[in-house]
C-alpha cells in the first residue's frame, strides 16, 4: 500500500463528492474543448474556402491606368494596351525564387477586349491546364475541356450575352475558334469572360510576351504572406496582393467569436476551480477525524498535503479526459445532427493534452488551500472530536 | 533510567491569568521501561489532556516531557510526527479504524510512510499474532467489536514502538469483549511492552503495575496496584 492507494480508496469511498469535483472540472474543460474544436474546424473550413478561391495571389502592373476589376482588385492597362510591366520573362523569375517550392501553381494571363458578333467582350488568354487544376469548382454546363489551342471556353454570362453554345464558332480578330464548352455560373468574374489559349491571344493581338496579370497559388494558405513578400521583392515593378479580403473578414468574425468563447471558457473554468476548492474543503473537514489519526500515528504535515494533492491529481486527470471526451463529442455530433453545418471535426492530440493539462492545473491550484488546511490540522484538536 | 519523564506538566487555556482554566496543573511522574501504568480520573480531571501531551501532539503550557532522553517538545512539528511514528503506538477510544481500508491496510498505515520493504508481511504477521490471520482482508465493518479492537492494537504495535498509549480502549465494548482486549494488553505487557492506559473503568486497572489518579488537573495518587484499588477522587 502506498499513499496513492490511500488517496484512491478515499476517492472510491466518497464517490458523490468526488464525482462533483470531476463534473465541475469536466464542464469547464468541455467548454474549452468545444471552443477550440470549433475554432480548429473553422480554420480548416477557411483553408478549404481559400483553396476554392483558386489563385490566392495576383500580380499585376503597378503603373498603368486602372480599368478592370478582377476578383475585387483593379487590374491596370486593359483598355489602353499599356501592359508593359509584366511579361513572360517574369514567370522565370518567379520559378527561380527560393520560395518556389511553396508555390503550387502559376498562371499567367492576358486580358484583351474583343469584338465578337458586334458586341464588346473580354477575352482572357490563359493556360487551360493550370486553370482547370486550380479552379476545381469549374463545371462545364455543356461541351468539354478544350483539347487544342484553337478552342475557347465561355463563361455562363458571356455565353448568354453572345448567344454562344458548345460546338459554335467565334471569330477572334479574323480567326475562327471553336467553343469547346460553356461554364456553369460560378457567381464570379469568370462568368463574363471568354477563355482562350494565352499564346493565341498574344499573337492574335500582337501583344508579344505581354501579360496583364499573373496569378499564383501558395501551397498552404499560411505561406501566402511569405510568398507575397518574396514576389514583391522579385518583381519591384509590379503590385502583388492576396485575395484574402473575404477570408479575412471571416477570420475577423471568427476571432471575435473565439475571444467570446475563450472568455466564457475562462469564466467556466474559474467556476470549476471554485467547485473544486469548496468541495475539497468540505471533504477535508469531513475527514478531520481521519487526518487526526494519520497525524497521530506519525504522518508528517507534508504527507497529509501530498495525500490531498494526489487525490486532486487523480480527480483532475479523470475530469480532464471526461471534459475532452464530452466537449469533443458535443461538437462532433453537431454536423451529424445539423446537416447544413459544414464542419470538419477531428480529434486532436494537442487539444487532449491541453485539456488534461488545464484540468490538472486548475485541480491542483484549487486544492492547494484545502490541502494546506488539512496538513495544518492540529492532531490533538482533530482527536478531541473522537 | 526511566523511559518517560513528565516534569511539572501544566496546561491551561486562556491568556488572562484571572480567568485561566487549568486542564493540567503541575503533573510529574516517571514511567519505567516495561511498566504498565493506568491513569484514572473523573471527567474533566485532565486525563485526555495528559494523554495528548504524552502523545507528542499537544505542547504543555509549561513543564517538560522527556522520552528516551529526548525533550519531545523541543522538536519541530514534523520531527514530532517522526517521533510519534517511531516511539508511540496509539489505541484510540472507539478504536478509530479507517473504514475504507481492510484490516491489513489499517495495520499497514504506520508503515506506509517508512522505507521498510516488508510492510505487508509485517502487518500480516502482527495480525496473525493477535489471532486475526484469517481476516486480513475484511473491512472493519465486517469484524466484531473484539476483532476491531485487536486490529487497532495491531496497528499500534506493528512498528514495535517503545510505548503504547491507550485511551479508554474498552470504553465502548461489552464486558466480555473488554476482558478479551485487556488480556491482549496483559499479554503485550508480559512480553515487555511499556503501556500507558487512560481509563475511568476500575476493572481496566487490575493488570497494571501502577495507577496514577488525577483530579481537577492535579495528580492525587501515584501508587503500585496491589489487589483492591482505592480511588482517591
Amino acid at each position: 500500500m502506498r499513499l496513492r492507494d490511500i488517496a484512491m480508496k478515499n476517492i472510491i469511498r466518497r464517490k458523490g463528492k468526488m464525482a462533483l469535483i470531476i463534473i465541475g472540472l469536466a464542464v469547464g474543460i468541455a467548454t474549452l474543448v468545444s471552443i477550440i474544436t470549433v475554432m480548429l474546424a473553422f480554420q480548416k473550413n477557411i483553408d478549404q474556402q481559400l483553396s476554392t478561391y483558386g489563385f490566392n495571389i495576383v500580380i499585376y502592373p503597378a503603373s498603368s491606368n486602372l480599368s478592370l476589376n478582377y476578383g475585387g482588385m483593379s487590374i491596370s492597362g486593359v483598355d489602353a494596351y499599356e501592359v508593359k510591366s509584366l511579361s513572360m520573362d517574369d514567370l522565370e523569375k518567379i520559378r527561380s525564387l527560393q520560395i518556389a517550392s511553396k508555390i503550387m501553381a502559376i498562371s499567367p494571363k492576358l486580358l484583351q477586349p474583343a469584338d465578337i458578333k458586334g458586341e464588346q467582350a473580354l477575352l482572357i488568354g490563359t493556360d487551360f491546364k493550370q486553370e482547370f487544376s486550380v479552379k476545381k469548382w469549374w463545371r462545364l454546363a455543356s461541351g468539354k475541356k478544350p483539347s487544342s489551342p484553337k478552342e475557347v471556353i465561355v463563361g455562363a454570362d458571356a455565353a448568354k450575352k453572345l448567344k454562344l453554345n458548345a460546338g459554335d464558332f467565334v471569330e477572334l480578330n479574323g480567326q475562327k475558334f471553336a467553343v469547346s464548352g460553356v461554364l456553369q455560373s460560378a457567381g464570379s468574374q469568370d462568368d463574363n469572360l471568354i477563355f482562350c489559349d494565352l499564346k493565341q491571344v498574344q499573337s492574335l493581338y500582337g501583344r508579344g510576351k505581354e501579360l496583364s496579370l499573373i496569378e499564383v497559388t501558395a501551397r498552404d494558405s499560411g505561406d501566402t504572406d511569405l510568398v507575397v513578400k518574396a514576389l514583391e521583392k522579385a518583381l519591384p515593378q509590379a503590385s502583388v496582393s492576396s485575395i484574402k479580403q473575404a477570408v479575412k473578414f471571416k477570420e475577423k468574425a471568427m476571432s471575435s467569436l473565439i475571444r467570446f468563447g475563450l472568455t466564457v471558457s475562462a469564466i467556466v473554468i474559474i467556476i470549476s476551480g471554485f467547485v473544486v476548492l469548496t468541495t475539497m474543503s468540505l471533504a477535508v473537514i469531513d475527514r478531520k477525524r481521519e487526518i487526526g489519526i494519520f497525524r497521530a500515528i506519525g504522518y508528517r504535515q507534508s504527507t497529509i498535503f501530498k495525500i490531498i494533492l494526489i487525490e486532486a491529481l487523480i480527480l483532475s486527470l479523470i475530469g480532464g479526459i471526461a471534459g475532452y471526451a464530452s466537449g469533443f463529442g458535443l461538437i462532433y455530433t453537431v454536423p451529424i445532427l445539423f446537416k447544413k453545418v459544414n464542419l470538419v471535426v477531428k480529434p486532436n492530440i494537442f487539444v487532449l493534452a491541453l485539456s488534461v493539462g488545464m484540468s490538472v492545473l486548475v485541480g491542483l491550484i484549487s486544492s492547494l488551500l484545502p490541502a494546506k488546511k488539512a496538513a495544518s490540522m492540529d492532531p490533538a484538536d482533530a482527536l478531541k472530536s473522537l | 533510567m526511566s523511559l518517560v519523564l513528565a516534569d511539572g506538566l501544566v496546561k491551561y487555556f486562556g491568556a488572562d491569568e484571572t480567568t485561566r482554566v487549568h486542564a493540567l496543573d503541575g503533573v510529574s511522574f516517571k514511567v519505567n521501561r516495561g511498566e504498565y501504568v493506568a491513569v484514572m480520573g473523573p471527567s474533566g480531571s485532565g486525563k485526555s489532556t495528559l494523554l495528548t501531551i504524552l502523545g507528542a501532539m499537544n505542547p504543555p503550557s509549561s513543564g517538560k516531557l522527556v522520552i528516551d532522553d529526548i525533550d519531545v517538545y523541543s522538536l519541530s512539528q514534523e520531527k514530532r510526527a517522526d517521533f510519534r511514528r517511531e516511539y508511540l503506538g496509539f489505541v484510540f477510544q472507539q478504536l478509530q479504524l479507517i473504514p475504507y481500508l481492510t484490516a491489513l491496510e489499517n495495520v499497514m498505515l504506520p508503515l506506509v510512510v517508512t522505507s521498510r520493504k516488508d510492510k505487508k508481511e509485517l502487518a500480516a504477521s502482527t495480525l496473525e499474532r493477535l489471532g486475526l490471520g484469517s481476516k486480513l482482508n475484511r473491512l472493519p465493518s465486517e469484524l466484531s467489536g473484539g476483532e476491531q479492537s485487536r486490529v487497532a492494537i495491531a496497528r499500534a504495535i506493528v512498528n514495535s514502538p517503545p510505548i503504547i498509549l491507550a485511551d479508554e480502549p474498552i470504553g465502548s465494548l461489552d464486558s466480555k469483549t473488554g476482558e478479551e482486549v485487556l488480556s491482549v494488553f496483559k499479554q503485550l505487557h508480559d512480553e515487555g511492552q511499556t503501556i500507558i492506559m487512560v481509563t475511568h473503568n476500575p476493572d481496566s486497572v487490575k493488570d497494571a503495575d501502577r495507577l496514577i489518579q488525577l483530579k481537577d488537573g492535579k495528580m492525587v495518587a501515584n501508587e503500585k496496584v496491589k489487589g483492591q484499588i482505592v480511588l482517591a477522587f
